[in-house]
């Protein structure tokens, strides 16, 4: 009886599942279609004319169906009959969209106890869960599709069929709100019931390696760590980790979907968390290194296209930039850097290998890196390399580890964490590498630097240079340029940027010749070449008291105190008188109160494809000067030389070295002044004349236009007057540069070229010696002046001025000496406009009434309006005039 | 009236937030088998498909028994917010599971209204399990 049942569940069962797999496609609002099938048809019909007299109401129907299975369970041989009542009302209510009591009838159906196969059984099982699957009920309909599973493989089964249990398996998993579509894992929601789910993907991991396809158990093991590490204890992570290790040992895990026999595909299961990559970064080349365009095309690519100059809208589009595309550029050829930062989620320490970059659109040669992260760690920075081999647009949209055994491909598109889904950068041909070393020492910059600027180029900078000069002194500094590169240096350009330094770098501080290096060229890879940077240090050289006495009215005496004397013994006196002053120790500075310069020497450097692209390097190296006071020019004067056509500068020299130092100038011997020493020298200056500064342009100009004339005329003393100083002690030279020195309008007056020529006649004779004038008492001396301007612009509101004085040689002048002389005539002649060319004579006479020595003072003085300044022209030499009795 | 009870609290994914099982006392540490535990999981599961559809028949919170399997009876109580407090039970025990699901459902909004727990995620409070073993206590096992 057993076989027969057996064989009458087998028929029902084929019947049911016939009738399951007709009606499957039916949907309540499309009865019509149905075809005619017994049962079902009725129905049809019923639900058509649901008032058909021979037909039942939809709630009888229920009853009916209701009472015949009651009437069926009393029977354990009806058990068969019941099931397929079950099924039919199951259908019955399904199409009347009562759920509910279908899946009532569906439960009565579990319990119906018929002896069943195992085949049976699963399709049993199958049949209800296909059913529950119409209702709507997915979550039941896993249920018994698991029971199904489970019944395939069940203990008591002599051949159980894994295969077949892998299948129903794989189907339960949308009822328990699983995908095995790694992409959706990490979730930020729990999505179903996590220990159901493990359980679930546990019992395929098992079905897999019991089917003999261990890819498939990897795959699944690989998954579950992968997907559901967020619902796993420590412990459990481990041991699941040891056990997939275990597995691909034997067979590693691709990154390449799996086939199942079923048709389905198994996406790769990237082990993106493992380890947890939370950055990506592309780093842009070491400053020396980024390739540059030539500034022409840079400035054309930075106008906007927009007629506004300010607009919100442009604004905001700015700053939605696009994150993946680099703003820097890569070189081919040459090693380039990304940076990440991993995570290892793992309670154990993580082994990390052949992990490097996924790339497209260029030859990219990536480095593989092994990696190896203690437990539970991270943020830890890791650096990818790779070269790129050719030249275009160069995309990054993933990285490629091996762990556990498990190749994965990770692709940012798939990473939440990383915002982009691929980084694209530029690469330009390969460009020559130099290396620059100095013969300077390195600069050691102080820590509490504020200067910006130079901060911001000790960044970028290849190396510095630091020199410790005394101001005048000058040094070379020679650039080894070796090319560390593979390409040849075919140009190299040389340019300075002094805006880092806070004082302006005076002109000429650096000068170099490009030419010698250029000859060089091209280098080649592994040559070398050098560079000579001159520096001549250029400090500050006049003492901050130095207008002080200048300012004072010199008198005429003391300016022509002894104008006979020569030049070559004047200095001698003048150090003797300078020796008795005390020093000026106003605010001396100090030598060790170095004046810091800086400045960049950018060279700008190409060769081979990168050239002819216009791409270029640029090696910038700091050099950083401290200037010492050497010699400070305490006080300048002018005085006048017996010549015309010459002038005497002297300046007090105030050594504040702590060294002896040794002067030499034109025409003299060597003067030695002592550490912190004050001495006075004196050299002869042939005169000259500047054009005078255009009053026009003074508004405009910040100096005023008086120091603008004083620095004119310092200059160009400085391209006169060569004085040199030398240390003996160390062996250091250098120059006293005068372009700092301050002059006064009177100095100024003296030094340049008058525009007035002087004749004067006495008695009729030309006065041209330093000779004393012979005169006899009483007797009138006609003196005659005639002045001509020799100037190119006409001399405007001139006084011309003949004054006799006494200069008693003690230091007293006596100036008013009316009672022992007399002036027949005007003393003083103005004189409204000199054209130029023009003369003017004037011609008074003197009586002198006593003996003894008297002088003329014969100047012309200038206050014009068109003028800038007053200016005073003083007939040299001074005429001096001995007055005798009559013999 | 002693029985074996296990409790769930499942969240609008049908992701378990709370869960607890209750034996009698006589008989406390139960041989649990892990695949026993794993069988009311997957009960508890199958069982969400039958709440869905009869919170729609009535007003009331409480579902009284909405599903069966093998031994194992299930009741459930849906939350105004969505909340389905289910309860496996091998026994009838129809009023005290109400009490349970009341005083649980209270404790539960306790629990929400805390501005650090975010909802439809799991339950870690000490004063939470507390509450839940002595409404158990109270009414299922006691």
């Amino acid at each position: 009886s057993d076989s027969r049942l057996t064989s009458t569940g087998s028929a029902v069962w084929k019947a049911v599942s016939q009738f399951l797999d007709v009606s499957a496609p039916y949907t309540d609002e499309s009865p019509s279609t149905m075809s005619p099938n017994g049962l079902p048809m009725a129905t049809a019909e019923f639900l058509q004319d649901g008032k058909a007299k021979n037909c039942l109401s939809p709630d009888e129907i229920i009853e009916k169906y209701k009472e015949a299975l009651i009437q069926y369970s009393k029977y354990s041989y009806a058990g068969v009959v019941e099931m397929e009542a079950s099924v039919k009302a199951c259908r019955v209510m399904l199409m009347q969209g009562k759920n509910l009591q279908a899946s009532e009838f569906l439960q009565n159906m579990v319990y119906i106890n018929i002896q069943l196969t195992d085949e049976d059984k699963i399709q049993r099982y199958n049949t209800l869960s296909a059913l529950y699957e119409q209702i709507g009920f997915k979550r039941k309909a896993a249920f018994f599709k698991r029971v199904a599973a489970m019944q395939c493989v069940s203990p008591n089964n002599p051949n159980p069929a894994w295969n077949s249990c892998y299948v129903l398996l794989q189907e339960t998993l949308d009822g328990y709100s699983l995908s095995l579509d790694p992409r959706q894992f990490p979730r930020a929601y729990t999505y179903g019931w996590p220990a159901i789910q493990l359980r679930i993907l546990h019992e395929m991991v098992y079905t897999a390696r019991k089917m003999g396809n261990p890819a498939l158990a990897v795959r699944h093991m690989s998954f579950l760590l992968h997907a559901m590490s967020d619902h796993l204890s420590p412990f459990e992570r481990k041991e699941l980790s040891k056990v997939l290790e275990s597995y691909t040992a034997k067979v590693p895990g691709t990154p390449v979907p799996l086939a199942l026999e079923s048709g389905a595909i198994l996406p790769a299961v990237p082990m993106t968390n493992l380890p947890t990559v939370r950055s990506f970064k592309l780093l842009d080349l070491a400053p020396h290194l980024r390739p540059m365009k030539k500034p022409s095309s840079q400035t054309s690519s930075a106008t906007s296209n927009s007629p506004f100059i300010y607009s919100p809208i442009q604004s905001r589009q700015q700053e939605k930039k696009d994150q993946s595309k680099m703003d820097f550029l890569w070189v081919s050829g040459e090693v380039c850097e990304m940076a990440l930062q991993v995570i290892n989620p793992m309670p154990f320490e993580l082994k990390v290998q052949n992990m490097s970059v996924m790339s497209e659109g260029i030859d990219f040669e990536p480095l593989i890196s092994n990696l190896s992260l203690p437990a539970e760690s991270g943020p830890l920075g890791v650096t990818l390399l790779g070269t790129p081999q050719t030249t275009g647009q160069l995309k990054l949209f993933g990285y490629v580890t091996h762990v556990l055994g498990v190749k994965s491909h990770c692709k940012f598109k798939d990473l939440r964490q990383i915002a982009e889904t691929d980084y694209s950068v530029e690469v330009v041909p390969g460009l020559p590498k130099l290396q620059v070393t100095t013969s300077l020492p390195k600069a050691a910059f102080g820590t509490t630097n504020h200067n910006l600027g130079l901060n911001k180029a000790k960044e970028t900078a290849v190396t510095s240079a630091a020199a410790r000069l005394y101001a005048g002194e000058s040094q070379e500094c020679v650039l080894t340029l070796q090319n560390v590169g593979q390409i040849p240096v075919e140009s190299i350009d040389i340019s300075l940027d002094t805006s880092i330094s806070s004082p302006k770098v005076p002109s000429g501080f650096f000068t170099w010749n490009l030419e010698n290096t250029q000859a060089q060229l091209p280098l080649m890879p592994g040559a070398m070449a050098t560079f000579t940077v001159l520096i001549k240090a250029v400090g500050e050289i006049s003492a901050q008291d130095r207008k002080t006495t200048e300012n004072e009215e010199p008198s005429p005496s003391s300016r022509h105190s002894s104008p006979k004397k020569s030049p070559q013994t004047r200095p001698r006196s003048m150090r003797t008188a300078a020796m008795t002053v005390p020093p000026v120790e106003v605010q001396q500075p100090e030598e060790e109160k170095a004046q810091p310069v800086d400045a960049v020497l950018k060279l700008m450097y190409s060769g081979g494809e990168g050239l002819e692209e216009g791409y270029h390097r640029q090696a910038s190296v700091i050099l950083h000067v401290d200037v010492l006071h050497a010699l400070l020019v305490s006080k300048v004067n002018i005085l006048p030389a017996a010549s015309p056509r010459h002038c005497h500068l002297t300046l007090d020299l105030h050594n504040v070295t702590k060294h002896e130092v040794v002067i030499s100038y034109p025409d003299n011997d060597d003067l030695i002044i002592e550490s912190k020493q004050l001495k006075r020298i004196a050299v002869r200056v042939e005169r000259f004349s500047l054009p005078e500064p255009c009053t026009s342009e003074a508004p405009i100009s910040i100096i005023s236009p008086v120091d603008a004339r004083s620095q004119q005329y310092s200059q160009q003393l400085a391209t006169l007057v060569d004085i040199r100083w030398r240390m003996p002690s160390s062996g250091t030279c250098g120059v006293v540069n005068l372009e700092g020195i301050t002059l006064s309008p009177e100095a100024m007056d003296l030094i340049s070229i008058s525009p007035i020529q002087w004749a004067v006649r006495i008695d009729d004779k030309p006065f041209e010696t330093e000779e004393p004038v012979q005169c006899i008492m009483g007797r009138p001396m006609s003196v005659q002046v005639s002045i001509t301007n020799s100037s190119s612009e006409p001399v405007e509101g001139s006084t011309l001025v003949v004054h006799p004085y006494q200069d008693l040689w003690n230091g007293t002048v006596l100036n008013d000496i009316h009672g022992k002389v007399a002036c027949i005539g005007c003393q003083q002649k103005d004189i409204e406009k000199m054209n130029p060319g023009e003369t003017v004579q004037h011609t008074c006479t003197f009586v002198f009434f006593c003996c003894g020595d008297f002088s003329l003072d014969i100047r012309a003085t200038c206050t014009s309006r068109v003028r800038t300044q007053d200016h005073k022209w003083t007939f040299t030499p001074i005429v001096r005039i001995t007055v005798q009795e009559q013999k | 009236m002693a029985g074996n009870y296990y409790f769930a609290i499942v969240g609008h994914h049908d992701n378990p937030i709370f869960e607890m099982e209750f034996a009698p006392p006589n008989k406390p540490a139960e041989t649990k088998k892990d695949d026993h535990r794993h069988l009311n999981q997957f009960i508890a599961h199958a069982a969400l498909d039958l709440v869905e559809e009869q919170m729609w028949m009535t007003n009331n919170m409480y579902l009284k028994t909405v599903d069966r399997f093998n031994e194992w009876f299930v009741s459930a109580f849906v939350t105004a917010g969505g909340m389905r407090l289910i309860m496996l039970h091998d026994q009838k025990n129809e009023d005290g599971i109400k009490n349970f699901f009341q005083d649980m459902y209270e404790t539960y909004a306790k629990h929400a209204m805390n501005p650090f727990y975010e909802p439809n995620t799991g339950i870690k409070s000490q004063a939470f399990d507390r509450k839940a073993q002595f409404y158990g206590k109270k009414y299922l096992t006691g």
